[in-house]
């Protein structure tokens, strides 16, 4: 099933905002795919950005299992509502 | 162009890096313009070391070589700067220069200047030598060192790359006394959806290409086949393997 833009846009601001393996560029598309759905369930039910930052490190700590990197799980958490807020 | 390259690459090894930069000068090569295309470069360097023909790397990326290239055949008589020769012993005294007369082109490019001053060949005397090459045209492939014989040729190794800044995968590094021991929950997921097998990751690790050491600590393992990025203890962080090796990793 074709992916749908909202699904698009999130993928690009994990990527490009959040990427805590820290090789974006070097990955595939889909790396974060797994935790669009969690994402957008989230920016669905209007979330502020704190919640959605804690999800993003709570997947860093138990499933990436890496160093979690608050700034960049805030920052992505903010575009990732900037933009949900301005899709049509 | 392969002349000059040859030369460029002979005065290098010499030490003589200043008349080699001259050399390459007057190739009039495109700049690289990201650390990309310096990676991929090299790579294909890499793999051309390792007995790839450069034109079947052409041919995989969806191009071909340019008709001068195509042309070229090593074993036709050459002077020491590639040129030809109308003998076969490539002595300097055999060669017979063209000279141009372009007055318009004499006073306003310094590099052709340059070039009469040191003997090279002006892309007129190449075109007139049967050489149409386009300067600005995709480079076939990269500068080359002294290219191995068959018998040389060997697969490349972590220690050929110890030292490479390779930008955001960061430094190359010896193969590092480390073995898989645990998967992430990330990577068993990206394991089981990009098909690829404990040997595959296992044979990455044990037998890599090359193994970068990343910003975050991680160590980045590539073959053939797969990536693997370990974390310092062992533990993979994600795996994908060459189905996904796309323009990034070329």
């Amino acid at each position: 099933m074709a992916k749908d833009h909202a699904f698009m846009d999130v993928r690009s601001i994990l990527m490009r905002d959040w990427d805590p393996i820290m090789m974006s560029g070097y990955l595939p598309d889909d790396e974060y795919d797994q935790y669009i759905p969690g994402v957008i369930r989230l920016l669905e039910s209007n979330c502020g950005h704190e919640q959605l930052a804690n999800y993003l490190l709570n997947v860093e700590k138990n499933w990436i299992e890496m160093e979690p990197q608050p700034e960049r799980a805030v920052l992505a958490a903010k575009n990732l509502i900037t933009a949900w807020k301005a899709k049509p | 162009m392969l002349g000059k390259l040859r030369r460029a690459a002979e005065l290098w090894a010499q030490g003589e890096k200043c008349l080699a930069q001259i050399h390459l000068a007057h190739l009039r090569l495109p700049k690289l313009e990201s650390e990309e295309q310096a990676f991929r470069l090299f790579l294909a360097d890499r793999l051309i070391a390792s007995g790839h023909s450069p034109r079947g790397l052409c041919e995989a990326l969806g191009f071909d070589l340019p008709e001068a290239l195509r042309k070229y055949n090593p074993d036709e008589p050459r002077d020491r700067r590639g040129r030809w020769t109308n003998g076969s012993d490539g002595v300097d005294n055999k060669i017979i220069l063209i000279s141009v007369d372009d007055p318009e082109k004499e006073k306003d490019d310094p590099l052709y200047q340059e070039q009469r001053a040191l003997g090279e060949e002006t892309p007129e005397e190449d075109e007139r030598h049967g050489r149409p090459i386009d300067p600005m045209g995709p480079t076939p492939f990269p500068i080359p060192g002294p290219r191995p014989t068959a018998a040389q040729a060997s697969t490349p190794k972590p220690s050929d790359f110890v030292g490479q800044d390779f930008g955001k995968l960061r430094v190359g590094i010896e193969k590092p006394e480390l073995g898989i021991n645990l998967l992430s929950n990330h990577a068993v997921r990206r394991t089981e959806e990009r098909s690829l097998s404990p040997s595959d990751l296992e044979d990455t690790v044990v037998n890599p290409l090359m193994v970068l050491r990343q910003s975050s600590g991680n160590f980045f393992y590539l073959s053939d086949n797969a990536v693997v990025v370990l974390d310092r203890s062992g533990k993979v962080v994600t795996t994908y393997s060459s189905a996904d090796f796309d323009e990034k990793i070329y």
